[in-house]
């Protein structure tokens, strides 16, 4: 059988950002439900901010995190496969689709998760 | 009847019918309380964006056919970049702001000054509504009687299967789970009779589930609660 010029497992990166960005919004979505049947939401931790506000900020900060090392990561690939790739020879379009997706990942980690800092979480 | 005036009739009797769906016991477009008006002020901004879209868009359209040069100085990647991504993004990001900012109003947060509270007991296929401020028994079946004017905490679960209370000119709808207290605040501005449905899927008697919420004025209310908790006692 003929080999594929491009392993398989580069394309995981393609996908990688979303992955983190959906285990992000799962996780903030149960912790969201268990928070508000506990009554997190109203037990202060410090300075007026509940632990149910506080454990939404530290999930959307963990995948903001997540997605933006990826994110990184993706573009040092692209730069290094740049500079790899001969003149003549076709941009590097697997890296380049990697990156962009990977920063889509970050924006929907910002749009999505980031009005847990101030939207209502209960009621 | 010349063929112009047919085709004027066809028109006027088309957006008849499709603004019908306007109005009636049923209408969101029609809100009679505050949390049903948020509602009704996102459709607009929804409604109102989406014909200034579709305007640029269609004008954009025509211009690419009569005047192409016009836009022959926009390059691929510019349509791209900027109608592709960044009026889109613009678009959602605004409304997600006025979607977040209008849900705000609708959160039932616990007030200084509690509100009246009623329960709603969803079953297969009636309503059961009962009133925490009547002493003894109060319950009324597929009638919810309310204060005009008054802000009131509806307080709604099931028995049985998921069920929704939606009443769509006082408010939006709330999922009634077995097990489970889901609360949805409402206020009618004027006394009145205003209809609602079930607005989940329930079974083979899901489009006969609805109910009535009659809102009486605040002097009387007391009087005619008392009077419909009598009247579905002895029935």
């Amino acid at each position: 059988m003929k080999q594929s010029p491009v392993p398989a497992r580069r394309m995981i990166w393609l996908v990688l950002g979303h992955v983190a960005w959906a285990a992000g919004f799962v996780a903030l979505y149960a912790g969201l439900s268990i928070g508000c049947e506990y009554g997190w939401h109203v037990m202060e931790l410090a300075g007026g901010v509940s632990v149910q506000r506080a454990m939404l900020i530290v999930l959307f900060l963990a995948t903001l995190a997540a997605t933006s090392v990826i994110a990184f990561l993706s573009w040092r690939r692209w730069s290094a496969a740049r500079t790899k790739t001969a003149a003549a020879a076709p941009a590097p379009f697997l890296e380049w689709a990697s990156f962009i997706s990977s920063l889509t990942a970050v924006a929907a980690a910002i749009v999505s998760l980031a009005p847990s800092f101030v939207l209502t979480t209960c009621y | 009847m010349s063929r112009s005036a047919i085709k004027r009739i066809c028109v006027l009797g088309v957006t008849g019918l499709l603004t019908a769906g306007c109005t009636g016991p049923l209408s969101t477009l029609e809100p009679a309380g505050p949390a049903a008006a948020s509602i009704a002020l996102l459709w607009w901004i929804m409604l109102a964006g989406s014909v200034v879209l579709f305007a640029i868009v269609i004008g954009l359209f025509t211009l690419a056919f009569y005047r192409p040069a016009w836009l022959a100085g926009i390059s691929a990647r510019n349509w791209i970049l900027h109608g592709g991504i960044t009026m889109s993004s613009v678009v959602i990001l605004l409304l997600l702001v006025a979607a977040f900012v209008l849900g705000e109003r609708l959160v039932a947060r616990p007030l200084a000054d509690p509100p009246l509270a009623v329960q709603a007991n969803g079953r297969m296929w009636v309503w059961e509504f009962s009133y925490p401020s009547v002493e003894g028994p109060s319950l009324t079946t597929n009638v919810l009687h309310i204060p005009a004017g008054e802000i009131v905490d509806v307080r709604v679960t099931s028995s049985d299967v998921i069920h929704s209370f939606w009443s769509p000119r006082l408010a939006g709808k709330i999922d009634a789970v077995p097990g489970h207290e889901n609360v949805v605040r409402l206020t009618a501005e004027r006394p009145g009779t205003y209809r609602g449905v079930c607005a989940e899927f329930c079974g083979v008697g899901h489009t006969q589930m609805h109910f009535t919420v009659i809102a009486h004025p605040p002097e009387a209310y007391e009087q005619a609660l008392a009077d419909a908790i009598a009247a579905e006692t002895t029935e």
